[in-house]
């Protein structure tokens, strides 16, 4: 069993947003739409206190492809489906545009193309992997910040835009540093590594 | 979330046709108003229709609606067989009801008032999703099918107040008394009915009706705090204020409707019984539960939030 998946090293993102702007370029992402966006969190560790006393950090949020995904299970037509790579995607051709798998997104990623009329977002960039390249956004990453691979193995393994792998190239972390977006039962895939600052993304 | 005024009149509607037929159900089978009847199987039925255009217009491509529908974990897909059940039942019921005397039997009943409470659960359910913590609550199916609870029996009690044939026919003074009618030895004054099924049923609705608000307030607290965030992809758009997520924060003006329109509706219920006249009254109820309705659902979307709110 393979589930694909992104982790990103919170600590490395410098919030230049290629990731954002790679995406919409490679998959044709309608203006005000976004499959990644990047979030700039500031978070007085102390009230009204400046730095070092204050988390600053950025936090690219995109589909999970979860591991149980409710948008998979009300899709009435079986247009969002999930791979046998772990991704979920949308077929557009069997798509309604009811919008309730985008109701049922704990993240809000999923909207509706007002062009071509259906949902989509991200498909970890699909038409790459299936071909072994890396999403998009991991390719394009300036700050080496985001990492592929597959969730079933070590994240230290996930490959990264040089060919370096994440244990060798990040910092070392804990388990207690990686974090998900919260879980509602969906069981989110993604993984973030924040170290030494405080998780606001959730509650893992 | 942004209102879906499409499907906020689909499970109004179909709450009110559900509610209607459930109710005309329970008359017959208590043998009671039977000249109103085919009224309110047409009533209901016109109600169904309509709720069913109003759901289409939801759907950006209607024309690939038989892709589907076998997903059967799907909420619209079992929405959909619900429907067509209920629709079954209601066909049956219409054809009882054109023969010779009459009567419909117990059976029919039953099962139509059974399908249209499973209706109302299956409906309300396809929403209960972890993702909004406003929705995710069975206290927001006991006000789909509170809601049915005052409108079907107002329109029904309407509905006989308009086909008794003479005024104060259904009044506490000229009891009708249906067994004559129908041969139901089981029969009861229509009028006893038609006081019994309002107040009772304009009083669940607004017991579910200030429990579900209650539900939503408390649900606020499930959304995920990012203390300070800034989206630097939509720089002008205003940060989220989970604050503004409750039904007596950013919600208050649909709060204070769906509150009103729900007491309104036993208000309503209580001066039809002590007049005896459900013309004016049945209808009033049945309007003020359908506001009541709408200012819920519309208030649902308001509160309707995923538990992160910051893409």
């Amino acid at each position: 069993m393979t589930q694909y998946g992104i982790v990103t090293d919170v600590n490395r993102c410098v919030g230049c947003l290629a990731c954002s702007v790679a995406c919409k370029v490679v998959n044709n992402v309608p203006v005000g739409s976004f499959w990644n966006k990047t979030l700039r969190i500031t978070n007085p560790s102390v009230e009204g206190g400046t730095w070092p006393d204050t988390d600053n950090y950025y936090l690219t949020v995109s589909c999970q492809h979860c591991e149980n995904p409710e948008c998979v299970k009300v899709c009435p037509t079986g247009a969002s489906h999930k791979l046998a790579d772990g991704t979920v995607q949308v077929d557009k051709s069997k798509c309604i545009g009811c919008q309730f798998c985008a109701m049922s997104c704990p993240y809000g990623v999923r909207y509706l193309n007002e062009e071509e009329r259906v949902v989509e977002k991200c498909t970890l960039c699909e038409q790459r992997i299936a071909q072994g390249e890396l999403p998009q956004c991991v390719t394009q990453c300036g700050g080496m910040a985001r990492w592929f691979g597959d969730m079933d193995g070590d994240i230290r393994d996930f490959k990264g835009a040089r060919g370096e792998t994440l244990g060798e190239f990040c910092e070392e972390f804990t388990d207690a540093d990686v974090h998900h977006l919260p879980d509602v039962g969906n069981g989110p895939t993604g993984a973030f590594i924040l170290r030494r600052m405080v998780w606001q993304g959730g509650n893992q | 979330m942004e209102l879906q005024w499409p499907l906020i009149l689909f499970t109004t509607l179909l709450a009110w046709s559900a509610g209607l037929f459930a109710t005309q159900c329970a008359y017959a089978l208590r043998g009671a108003a039977p000249k109103a009847q085919m009224s309110a199987w047409i009533t209901s039925a016109v109600l169904l229709v309509v709720g069913g255009v109003a759901v289409f217009m939801h759907l950006e491509h209607w024309e690939r609606i038989f892709n589907g529908f076998g997903h059967l974990t799907s909420g619209i897909t079992q929405e959909l067989i619900a429907i067509v059940v209920l629709a079954v039942v209601a066909v049956v019921f219409a054809v009882y009801l054109r023969r010779g005397t009459g009567k419909v039997p117990a059976w029919v009943c039953v099962a139509g008032i059974v399908v249209s409470a499973v209706l109302l659960v299956v409906m309300a359910h396809s929403y209960m999703m972890a993702a909004r913590p406003a929705w995710d609550s069975v206290f927001q199916i006991l006000s789909i099918v509170g809601a049915a609870c005052v409108m079907g029996p107002g329109t029904m009690a309407a509905i006989d107040g308009f086909t008794a044939g003479k005024v104060g026919a259904t009044g506490a003074a000229a009891v009708v008394d249906a067994r004559a009618e129908v041969g139901n030895a089981t029969a009861v004054p229509t009028a006893k009915l038609n006081a019994v099924a309002v107040l009772a049923g304009s009083v669940a609705n607004a017991v579910t009706t200030l429990l579900y608000i209650a539900v939503m307030s408390a649900a606020s607290s499930a959304f995920v705090s990012m203390g300070h965030y800034f989206d630097p992809t939509h720089p002008t758009q205003a940060v989220t204020d989970v604050a503004l997520l409750t039904p007596f924060g950013g919600g208050l003006p649909m709060t204070l409707l769906a509150i009103i329109a729900a007491l309104l509706a036993v208000v309503c219920a209580l001066v039809g019984k002590k007049q005896g006249s459900w013309k004016v009254w049945g209808l009033a109820a049945a309007v003020c539960g359908c506001v009541g309705a709408i200012a819920l659902r519309v208030l649902f979307y308001q509160m309707g939030g995923s538990v992160f709110l910051y893409f």
